[in-house]
Protein backbone atom coordinates (compact mmCIF):
# COMPACT_ATOMS: atom_id res chain seq x y z
CA UNK A 1 0.00 0.00 0.00
CA UNK A 2 2.48 2.77 -1.62
CA UNK A 3 -0.70 5.19 -1.26
CA UNK A 4 -0.36 6.11 2.27
CA UNK A 5 3.04 7.63 3.41
CA UNK A 6 3.62 9.57 0.42
CA UNK A 7 4.05 13.10 0.48
CA UNK A 8 4.66 16.24 -1.96
CA UNK A 9 8.33 16.72 -0.85
CA UNK A 10 9.59 12.83 -0.93
CA UNK A 11 8.26 12.21 -4.63
CA UNK A 12 10.40 15.41 -6.55
CA UNK A 13 12.09 12.99 -7.94
CA UNK A 14 12.06 8.86 -8.06
CA UNK A 15 15.44 8.42 -6.64
CA UNK A 16 15.23 10.48 -3.62
CA UNK A 17 11.58 9.60 -3.26
CA UNK A 18 13.18 6.05 -2.58
CA UNK A 19 15.90 7.06 -0.43
CA UNK A 20 13.93 8.75 1.81
CA UNK A 21 11.41 5.95 2.03
CA UNK A 22 14.44 3.75 3.03
CA UNK A 23 15.47 6.10 5.61
CA UNK A 24 12.13 6.14 7.43
CA UNK A 25 11.43 2.74 6.78
CA UNK A 26 7.82 3.56 8.20
CA UNK A 27 6.01 -0.06 8.58
CA UNK A 28 3.04 0.30 6.60
CA UNK A 29 0.87 -3.01 7.41
CA UNK A 30 -0.44 -1.49 10.62
CA UNK A 31 -1.82 1.30 7.91
CA UNK A 32 -2.72 -1.68 5.46
CA UNK A 33 -4.59 -3.16 8.02
CA UNK A 34 -6.54 -0.31 9.38
CA UNK A 35 -7.45 0.71 5.84
CA UNK A 36 -9.11 -2.64 4.50
CA UNK A 37 -11.00 -2.86 7.93
CA UNK A 38 -12.14 0.56 7.44
CA UNK A 39 -12.95 -0.76 3.70
CA UNK A 40 -14.72 -4.00 4.85
CA UNK A 41 -16.81 -1.73 7.32
CA UNK A 42 -17.95 0.63 4.73
CA UNK A 43 -18.71 -2.02 2.50
CA UNK A 44 -21.08 -3.39 5.16
CA UNK A 45 -22.66 -0.36 5.44
CA UNK A 46 -23.09 0.71 1.69
CA UNK A 47 -25.22 -2.99 1.93
CA UNK A 48 -27.12 -2.08 4.19
CA UNK A 49 -28.25 1.20 1.91
CA UNK A 50 -28.14 -0.94 -1.47
CA UNK A 51 -26.99 -3.60 -2.56
CA UNK A 52 -25.65 -2.19 -5.45
CA UNK A 53 -24.02 0.63 -3.88
CA UNK A 54 -21.66 -2.23 -2.38
CA UNK A 55 -21.17 -4.30 -5.36
CA UNK A 56 -19.71 -0.47 -7.13
CA UNK A 57 -17.42 0.07 -4.02
CA UNK A 58 -15.94 -3.46 -4.35
CA UNK A 59 -15.34 -3.30 -7.88
CA UNK A 60 -13.91 0.06 -7.84
CA UNK A 61 -11.63 -1.13 -5.27
CA UNK A 62 -9.86 -4.03 -7.13
CA UNK A 63 -9.84 -1.93 -10.17
CA UNK A 64 -7.89 0.64 -8.19
CA UNK A 65 -5.89 -2.00 -6.28
CA UNK A 66 -5.30 -3.62 -9.50
CA UNK A 67 -4.28 -0.62 -11.82
CA UNK A 68 -1.85 0.39 -8.61
CA UNK A 69 0.05 -2.78 -8.05
CA UNK A 70 0.09 -3.90 -11.65
CA UNK A 71 1.44 -0.02 -12.53
CA UNK A 72 -0.80 -0.49 -15.62
CA UNK A 73 -1.32 2.54 -17.79
CA UNK A 74 -2.89 3.43 -21.20
CA UNK A 75 -1.08 6.00 -21.63
CA UNK A 76 2.47 4.53 -21.55
CA UNK A 77 0.89 1.89 -23.82
CA UNK A 78 0.55 4.61 -26.13
CA UNK A 79 3.27 7.00 -25.82
CA UNK A 80 6.28 4.82 -24.60
CA UNK A 81 6.57 3.18 -28.59
CA UNK A 82 7.34 6.45 -29.50
CA UNK A 83 8.79 7.83 -27.12
CA UNK A 84 11.01 4.68 -25.93
CA UNK A 85 10.19 1.98 -28.57
CA UNK A 86 8.85 -0.06 -25.58
CA UNK A 87 6.22 -2.09 -26.01
CA UNK A 88 5.79 -4.05 -22.74
CA UNK A 89 2.90 -2.57 -21.74
CA UNK A 90 1.26 -2.06 -25.18
CA UNK A 91 1.29 -5.99 -25.52
CA UNK A 92 -0.13 -5.94 -21.43
CA UNK A 93 -3.05 -3.71 -23.32
CA UNK A 94 -3.82 -6.08 -26.33
CA UNK A 95 -3.98 -9.09 -23.96
CA UNK A 96 -6.27 -7.40 -22.07
CA UNK A 97 -8.58 -6.49 -25.29
CA UNK A 98 -8.30 -10.07 -26.39
CA UNK A 99 -9.18 -11.72 -22.69
CA UNK A 100 -12.28 -8.97 -22.43
CA UNK A 101 -13.55 -9.71 -25.79
CA UNK A 102 -13.99 -13.49 -25.36
CA UNK A 103 -15.66 -12.62 -22.16
CA UNK A 104 -18.28 -9.94 -23.23
CA UNK A 105 -19.25 -11.57 -26.91
CA UNK A 106 -19.75 -14.64 -24.43
CA UNK A 107 -21.75 -12.03 -22.34
CA UNK A 108 -23.70 -10.88 -25.02
CA UNK A 109 -24.56 -13.94 -27.10
CA UNK A 110 -25.82 -15.16 -24.00
CA UNK A 111 -28.18 -12.43 -23.93
CA UNK A 112 -29.01 -13.07 -27.71
CA UNK A 113 -29.49 -16.13 -27.85
CA UNK A 114 -32.11 -15.93 -25.03
CA UNK A 115 -33.82 -13.11 -26.84
CA UNK A 116 -33.40 -10.66 -24.20
CA UNK A 117 -32.11 -6.80 -24.62
CA UNK A 118 -27.72 -7.36 -24.50
CA UNK A 119 -26.05 -5.93 -22.20
CA UNK A 120 -24.02 -2.57 -22.22
CA UNK A 121 -25.04 -2.06 -25.91
CA UNK A 122 -25.08 2.01 -25.03
CA UNK A 123 -21.82 2.72 -25.62
CA UNK A 124 -21.53 1.67 -29.26
CA UNK A 125 -21.73 4.77 -30.80
CA UNK A 126 -21.33 6.48 -34.17
CA UNK A 127 -17.37 6.94 -35.35
CA UNK A 128 -17.33 10.50 -36.62
CA UNK A 129 -14.64 13.62 -37.16
CA UNK A 130 -15.58 13.58 -33.10
CA UNK A 131 -13.81 10.31 -32.50
CA UNK A 132 -11.10 12.14 -34.42
CA UNK A 133 -10.82 15.34 -33.25
CA UNK A 134 -11.52 13.85 -29.36
CA UNK A 135 -8.69 11.45 -29.75
CA UNK A 136 -6.56 14.05 -31.08
CA UNK A 137 -7.26 16.32 -27.84
CA UNK A 138 -7.14 13.45 -25.15
CA UNK A 139 -4.06 12.43 -26.36
CA UNK A 140 -2.04 15.51 -25.64
CA UNK A 141 -3.81 15.49 -22.44
CA UNK A 142 -2.93 12.08 -20.64
CA UNK A 143 0.74 12.73 -22.12
CA UNK A 144 1.04 15.97 -20.49
CA UNK A 145 -0.77 14.44 -17.45
CA UNK A 146 0.30 11.61 -17.75
CA UNK A 147 -2.43 9.31 -17.13
CA UNK A 148 -5.45 8.67 -18.92
CA UNK A 149 -8.69 8.56 -16.71
CA UNK A 150 -8.17 4.98 -14.71
CA UNK A 151 -3.98 6.67 -14.27
CA UNK A 152 -4.54 10.03 -13.24
CA UNK A 153 -7.83 8.59 -10.16
CA UNK A 154 -4.83 5.73 -9.55
CA UNK A 155 -1.94 8.18 -8.77
CA UNK A 156 -4.39 10.81 -7.17
CA UNK A 157 -4.80 8.01 -4.91
CA UNK A 158 -0.91 7.83 -4.71
CA UNK A 159 -0.87 11.49 -3.42
CA UNK A 160 0.56 12.95 -6.32
CA UNK A 161 0.23 16.71 -6.99
CA UNK A 162 -0.01 16.83 -10.47
CA UNK A 163 -2.55 14.56 -11.35
CA UNK A 164 -4.73 16.27 -8.79
CA UNK A 165 -4.62 19.37 -10.71
CA UNK A 166 -4.83 17.07 -13.78
CA UNK A 167 -7.83 14.91 -12.23
CA UNK A 168 -9.53 18.44 -11.82
CA UNK A 169 -9.18 19.93 -15.16
CA UNK A 170 -10.31 16.37 -16.67
CA UNK A 171 -13.56 17.23 -14.74
CA UNK A 172 -13.74 20.91 -15.97
CA UNK A 173 -13.40 19.77 -19.66
CA UNK A 174 -15.46 16.50 -19.83
CA UNK A 175 -18.01 19.26 -18.79
CA UNK A 176 -17.03 21.61 -21.47
CA UNK A 177 -17.75 18.31 -23.24
CA UNK A 178 -20.95 18.35 -22.19
CA UNK A 179 -21.71 21.50 -22.69
CA UNK A 180 -20.88 21.47 -26.53
CA UNK A 181 -22.47 17.97 -27.09
CA UNK A 182 -25.36 18.90 -28.60
CA UNK A 183 -23.53 20.93 -31.52
CA UNK A 184 -20.76 17.44 -31.85
CA UNK A 185 -23.83 15.50 -32.05
CA UNK A 186 -25.35 17.19 -34.92
CA UNK A 187 -22.67 17.91 -37.29
CA UNK A 188 -20.58 14.92 -36.81
CA UNK A 189 -21.58 12.21 -34.56
CA UNK A 190 -25.36 11.74 -36.19
CA UNK A 191 -23.88 11.55 -39.43
CA UNK A 192 -21.35 8.70 -38.84
CA UNK A 193 -22.19 4.68 -38.30
CA UNK A 194 -21.98 3.03 -35.09
CA UNK A 195 -20.90 -0.51 -35.80
CA UNK A 196 -21.70 -3.31 -34.02
CA UNK A 197 -19.45 -5.97 -35.69
CA UNK A 198 -21.53 -9.41 -34.78
CA UNK A 199 -24.03 -7.34 -36.30
CA UNK A 200 -21.94 -7.32 -39.90
CA UNK A 201 -20.06 -10.53 -39.36
CA UNK A 202 -21.86 -11.94 -37.22
CA UNK A 203 -20.83 -13.48 -33.48
CA UNK A 204 -18.11 -16.10 -34.79
CA UNK A 205 -16.99 -13.88 -37.15
CA UNK A 206 -16.59 -10.63 -35.08
CA UNK A 207 -14.60 -12.60 -32.59
CA UNK A 208 -12.22 -13.80 -34.91
CA UNK A 209 -11.66 -11.04 -36.63
CA UNK A 210 -11.61 -9.56 -33.34
CA UNK A 211 -8.71 -11.59 -31.94
CA UNK A 212 -7.13 -12.12 -35.47
CA UNK A 213 -6.48 -8.26 -35.77
CA UNK A 214 -5.38 -8.01 -32.12
CA UNK A 215 -2.55 -10.82 -32.93
CA UNK A 216 -1.72 -9.07 -35.72
CA UNK A 217 -0.74 -5.72 -33.28
CA UNK A 218 0.62 -7.84 -30.77
CA UNK A 219 3.19 -9.55 -33.46
CA UNK A 220 3.65 -5.78 -34.62
CA UNK A 221 3.83 -4.30 -31.09
CA UNK A 222 7.20 -6.87 -30.46
CA UNK A 223 8.73 -6.43 -33.85
CA UNK A 224 8.75 -2.46 -33.64
CA UNK A 225 10.42 -2.99 -29.98
CA UNK A 226 13.19 -5.27 -31.32
CA UNK A 227 13.32 -2.65 -34.33
CA UNK A 228 13.72 0.33 -32.07
CA UNK A 229 16.33 -1.92 -29.70
CA UNK A 230 18.34 -2.43 -32.52
CA UNK A 231 18.46 1.09 -33.67
CA UNK A 232 20.12 2.35 -30.40
CA UNK B 1 11.24 -8.24 17.30
CA UNK B 2 7.65 -6.88 17.85
CA UNK B 3 5.14 -8.81 19.28
CA UNK B 4 1.40 -9.18 19.35
CA UNK B 5 0.20 -11.15 22.48
CA UNK B 6 3.66 -13.02 22.07
CA UNK B 7 2.90 -13.67 17.96
CA UNK B 8 5.94 -12.77 16.63
CA UNK B 9 4.91 -9.85 13.70
CA UNK B 10 7.53 -10.93 10.86
CA UNK B 11 4.38 -10.91 7.95
CA UNK B 12 6.62 -8.09 6.51
CA UNK B 13 9.65 -10.71 5.47
CA UNK B 14 6.53 -13.69 4.46
CA UNK B 15 7.64 -14.03 0.87
CA UNK B 16 4.09 -14.13 -0.35
CA UNK B 17 2.85 -10.74 1.42
CA UNK B 18 6.27 -9.45 -0.50
CA UNK B 19 4.99 -11.01 -3.48
CA UNK B 20 1.35 -9.64 -3.42
CA UNK B 21 1.26 -6.84 -1.50
CA UNK B 22 4.68 -4.83 -1.69
CA UNK B 23 6.07 -5.66 -4.76
CA UNK B 24 4.75 -4.53 -8.19
CA UNK B 25 2.75 -7.37 -10.20
CA UNK B 26 3.86 -7.68 -14.33
CA UNK B 27 2.05 -6.11 -16.54
CA UNK B 28 0.54 -9.68 -18.18
CA UNK B 29 -0.74 -9.96 -14.52
CA UNK B 30 -2.56 -6.39 -14.76
CA UNK B 31 -3.83 -7.26 -17.72
CA UNK B 32 -5.44 -10.28 -16.90
CA UNK B 33 -7.24 -9.03 -13.63
CA UNK B 34 -8.17 -6.28 -15.06
CA UNK B 35 -9.79 -7.69 -17.90
CA UNK B 36 -11.42 -10.16 -15.27
CA UNK B 37 -12.75 -7.35 -13.42
CA UNK B 38 -13.78 -6.22 -16.97
CA UNK B 39 -16.12 -8.93 -17.27
CA UNK B 40 -17.20 -9.24 -13.79
CA UNK B 41 -18.65 -5.74 -14.64
CA UNK B 42 -20.35 -6.67 -17.40
CA UNK B 43 -22.05 -9.18 -15.81
CA UNK B 44 -22.79 -8.11 -12.48
CA UNK B 45 -23.74 -4.12 -13.71
CA UNK B 46 -25.28 -4.61 -17.30
CA UNK B 47 -23.17 -1.88 -18.36
CA UNK B 48 -19.00 -2.06 -18.87
CA UNK B 49 -16.56 0.35 -16.90
CA UNK B 50 -16.72 3.80 -17.82
CA UNK B 51 -15.09 6.63 -16.29
CA UNK B 52 -15.61 10.16 -18.43
CA UNK B 53 -18.86 10.04 -18.43
CA UNK B 54 -18.89 9.75 -14.05
CA UNK B 55 -16.43 13.16 -14.51
CA UNK B 56 -18.96 14.63 -16.16
CA UNK B 57 -21.30 13.84 -13.48
CA UNK B 58 -19.00 15.58 -11.25
CA UNK B 59 -18.80 18.32 -13.09
CA UNK B 60 -22.55 18.57 -13.24
CA UNK B 61 -22.18 18.49 -9.06
CA UNK B 62 -19.71 21.31 -9.23
CA UNK B 63 -21.22 23.50 -11.50
CA UNK B 64 -24.12 23.45 -9.72
CA UNK B 65 -22.83 23.56 -6.49
CA UNK B 66 -21.28 27.26 -7.76
CA UNK B 67 -24.93 28.16 -8.75
CA UNK B 68 -24.52 26.64 -12.33
CA UNK B 69 -27.64 25.08 -13.70
CA UNK B 70 -27.87 22.18 -16.62
CA UNK B 71 -31.24 21.73 -16.44
CA UNK B 72 -31.37 22.83 -20.39
CA UNK B 73 -28.38 21.10 -21.54
CA UNK B 74 -28.52 18.55 -24.49
CA UNK B 75 -26.04 16.28 -23.00
CA UNK B 76 -28.50 15.45 -19.77
CA UNK B 77 -31.81 16.31 -21.71
CA UNK B 78 -30.95 13.31 -23.95
CA UNK B 79 -29.15 10.70 -21.36
CA UNK B 80 -26.88 10.27 -24.45
CA UNK B 81 -24.09 9.00 -22.52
Amino acid sequence: MDDINTNDSSIRSSSSYKVTKRKSNINQLPFGIGLFILLVFFGVFLSTLSEKLSLFWLIGISFGFILQKSRFCFTSSMRDPYLTGGTMLTRAVLIALAITSIGFTAIKYGYFVRGLPISGQSYIVPISIATAVGAFIFGIGMVIASGCASGTLMRVGEGFTIQIVALFFFIVGSLWGAHDFQWWELNFISKGKAVFLPDALGWFGAIFVQLFIISILYILAEKWEIRKQNEE
Amino acid sequence: MRTLGGIPLNINNNEFYKKWFKSAWTYVVGAVLLSLFQIVTLATTGEPLGLTSTFVNWGAWLYIAVGGSVDKWYYFSNDAA
